[in-house]
């Protein structure tokens, strides 16, 4: 499979695919943000359905909560807040995703790094078709 | 009990024996026929009696516990014929007779440790689960795979002595076999016995033989390793160390730690490793809480795991197989060729996700209510930590994995689609995927459940209308913050290379103290032996002739030596011990 080099795109010939047109991948972005508004007002059902918390058992629902234990309360209220999940999943990847760029500026290294320490010769395969190393 | 039920573990031992000797054909027979033949046993051992049985067998003066069979064990029983048979049906293709043969022993041993009644049993499947599986690291190419074997098994040698070491020193102090059953943090014995158990279930700074050696391994060999090593660990901490506190905080930085490795690794196998490493902190949180809840949480979220994170292993298996190469940027566009590894990796991809009707979404959030609804501690903190971490599934696992493989820029290549065997397994473990997720009841009756009498009653239901919008929402917007960075050109890029953890301690720092100072020092005293050996020989040569070989040992030892060393050390301190 080493014959097409890694910015390769589709050998010549070759008819597109659905996915490869881009009015396509833009229908399929517009679908999915659409999708995830309407996810966000999907917490409006709330207003209506009474929102278990997590931190109240569904089998504790008809009593009073405090009867059972004391409530910590930023979870409660932060879980009950309109849309609370949406937010938070948004905010999680965020953060993930830039404090991994910052983790990656301290813990990057040359794909040798550990295998340099040995004076014998790697195999030519064992590397994959890194252009790397 | 009835006596027609064999011990679990004979059918994959002994069964696995005849491996080497058997055609492809009848191979992969075999294959088939030892896993199944195995889980029928089990299920029949289940129904035996409904309570517990327990059959006993004289070893050493010990009478050894080999079969303890609760619901707990049977649990684990199940999974592991489970994994094996789709383990065997992967490796239809396989011509290495020695891949095989060690990776159904492997399994075997497994079987063998989950239902060990004793400390001194469980040992020794303990080491016999490491010198089989090492051979599936071996089975990989290069001296890349060679070297993370040698550190594997080091690892995994060094948890068996703690694991002995510990079971020695109950056996000093009570005079008897110690039972294993739940045990208390309070002595050098069983902080030894933890810490056994920790190695193998990937605690952090312990974790790097897992991210080392699964990706080294061939795509069988990275399967049966993925299904048995980590999970009778967490088997083993349940029964063990359920409701110890440490393991709430521990479990944690396992939970969150990976996913940020995850997201810059370029090797997908390698991601999955650091995935598995986030799962896991998922069923040692849960294990660390030790409500029945959360403990039946944490063996239901094992179970889902080997299956759907297995599956995830095949496809990038298969992809490996097909490509030679698991790295990020070498690959892209797959799906044109190869549709139903794509599906396929789209279920595991969703499972391990927690897509609802998919089985990750009945299992970790019994965990993460657990710990929401915990009373004696605040665990508030825990429960945000646990819905990052589950929001990086997602991104790693979910996306990560199936959009650089199979979809992303077209790499060109057009590799064939898997072999029948491979498509197969890999559709069983999406239909099981499916059904978990789809009857979650059913699934929950195979779960210990009360059986084991922890705090609290097990009752939960996953299919709340609350739980359903709310895990949605996480994930639609999780998802959508990993399109949109994409599309603002903020995601970082695969790019070759190796990224350092606590792996850098092993492989970095103490073999530079060894070079730098520790070295020169014992080697310098070399010239000292040297000296000593040239004139003793030379004295015994002229007393008894030529009769002393040349001890060397002031040198660099191989990992090999120092691995037969500790084999020696660790077999004469057991004959110490139990013929004493």
């Amino acid at each position: 499979m080493s014959d097409h080099p890694h910015h390769g795109g589709p050998p010549p010939g070759e008819a597109p695919r659905w996915l490869d047109k881009p009015e396509n991948i833009k229908k399929l972005t517009i679908g999915f943000f659409g999708a995830c508004a309407v996810m966000f007002l999907a917490d409006i059902i709330f207003f209506f359905w009474h929102k278990h918390s997590t931190f109240q058992p569904a089998e504790w629902a008809a009593t009073p909560v405090e009867e059972h234990f004391h409530l910590t309360g930023l979870a409660e209220n932060a879980e009950s807040f309109f849309g609370f999940y949406s937010v938070y999943g948004l905010l999680a990847i965020i953060l993930l995703v830039v404090l991994s760029v910052g983790l990656r500026k301290v813990v990057m290294r040359p794909e040798d790094f550990y295998s340099r320490d040995y004076d014998e010769p790697e195999d030519p395969d064992s590397h994959g078709e890194g252009k790397h190393g | 009990m009835d006596n027609y039920w064999m011990h679990p573990a004979i059918p994959l031992l002994l069964g696995s024996l005849m491996l080497p000797f058997l055609n492809q054909r009848l191979r992969q027979v075999a294959l088939v026929v030892l896993p199944a033949f195995g889980l029928l046993n089990v299920i029949g051992l289940g129904r035996a009696d409904g309570a517990d049985v327990s059959r006993y067998m004289d070893f050493a003066g010990y009478t050894l516990d080999v079969l303890r069979v609760d619901k707990l064990s049977l649990l684990f029983g199940y999974l592991f014929h489970i994994a094996a048979l789709i383990g065997g049906i992967y490796s239809f293709h396989v011509k290495d007779r020695m891949q095989l043969f060690t990776g159904v022993a492997y399994a075997g041993s497994a079987v063998g440790a989950v239902f060990a009644g004793d400390l001194l049993t469980l040992f020794l499947f303990w080491e016999l689960l490491a010198v089989t599986s090492v051979f599936l690291v071996w089975a990989g190419k290069g001296a890349e795979a060679r070297r993370a074997g040698g550190r594997y098994l080091l690892a995994h040698i060094s948890s068996g002595l703690l694991l002995l070491i510990g079971t020695a020193m109950m056996v000093s102090e009570t005079g008897a076999l110690p039972a294993f059953g739940h045990m208390e943090l309070d002595s050098a014995a069983t902080w030894m016995i933890f810490l056994a158990f920790g190695i193998k279930i990937g605690f952090p700074l312990f974790h790097t033989w897992i991210v080392d050696s699964y990706p080294a391994s061939t795509a069988s060999g990275t399967l049966f390793l993925s299904a048995f090593t980590t999970k009778t660990a967490v088997y083993c901490m349940a029964r063990g160390f359920a409701g110890e506190d440490v393991l709430i905080y521990v479990g944690a930085v396992m939970c969150l730690f990976p996913i940020f490795y995850a997201v810059i690794e370029n090797d997908l196998r390698r991601v999955l490793s650091y995935s598995m490493i986030n799962q896991i902190g998922f069923m040692v949180v849960g294990i660390g809480i030790g409500t029945t809840l959360s403990v039946n949480g944490a063996v239901a979220h094992a179970f889902a795991d080997v299956i759907f994170k297995g599956l995830l292993f095949m496809s990038m298996g298969a992809v490996y197989l097909r490509v030679g190469s698991t790295k990020g940027t070498d690959l892209g566009g797959l799906y044109k060729s190869m549709p139903w590894t794509t599906g396929f990796c789209l279920v595991g991809a969703a499972s391990i996700s927690a897509v609802p009707l998919f089985s990750g979404f009945v299992t970790k959030s019994m965990i993460m209510f657990a710990a929401a609804t915990y009373q004696p501690m605040d665990l508030t903190w825990l429960w945000f930590i646990l819905l990052f971490a589950s929001a990086g599934v997602l991104e790693h696992a979910g996306i990560k994995i199936p959009y650089f493989a199979f979809f992303a820029h077209d790499s060109g290549k057009r590799p064939k689609e898997a072999p029948l065997g491979m498509r197969v397994a890999m559709g069983l473990s999406s239909v099981l995927c499916i059904l978990i997720g789809c009857f979650p009841q059913t699934f929950y009756q195979l779960l210990p459940g009360n059986e084991l009498g922890l705090a609290g009653e097990f009752e939960y239901s996953p299919y709340t209308l609350t739980h359903i919008v709310t895990q949605v929402q996480l994930l639609f917007f999780a998802a959508a913050a990993v399109f949109g960075m994409m599309l603002m050109k903020k995601y970082p890029a695969e790019v070759p290379s190796v990224n350092v953890d606590a792996d850098v301690i092993w492989r970095k720092l103490l073999p530079g103290i060894w070079k730098r100072f520790l070295g020169p020092v014992f080697l310098g005293l070399s010239a000292v032996e040297e000296r000593f050996l040239t004139w003793v020989p030379a004295q015994t040569v002229r007393t008894f002739g030529h009769g002393l070989p040349r001890l060397v040992i002031f040198k660099e030892w191989s990992q090999g030596s120092i691995i037969v060393l500790i084999t020696l050390m660790l077999s004469a301190y057991l004959g110490l011990q139990l013929f004493s």
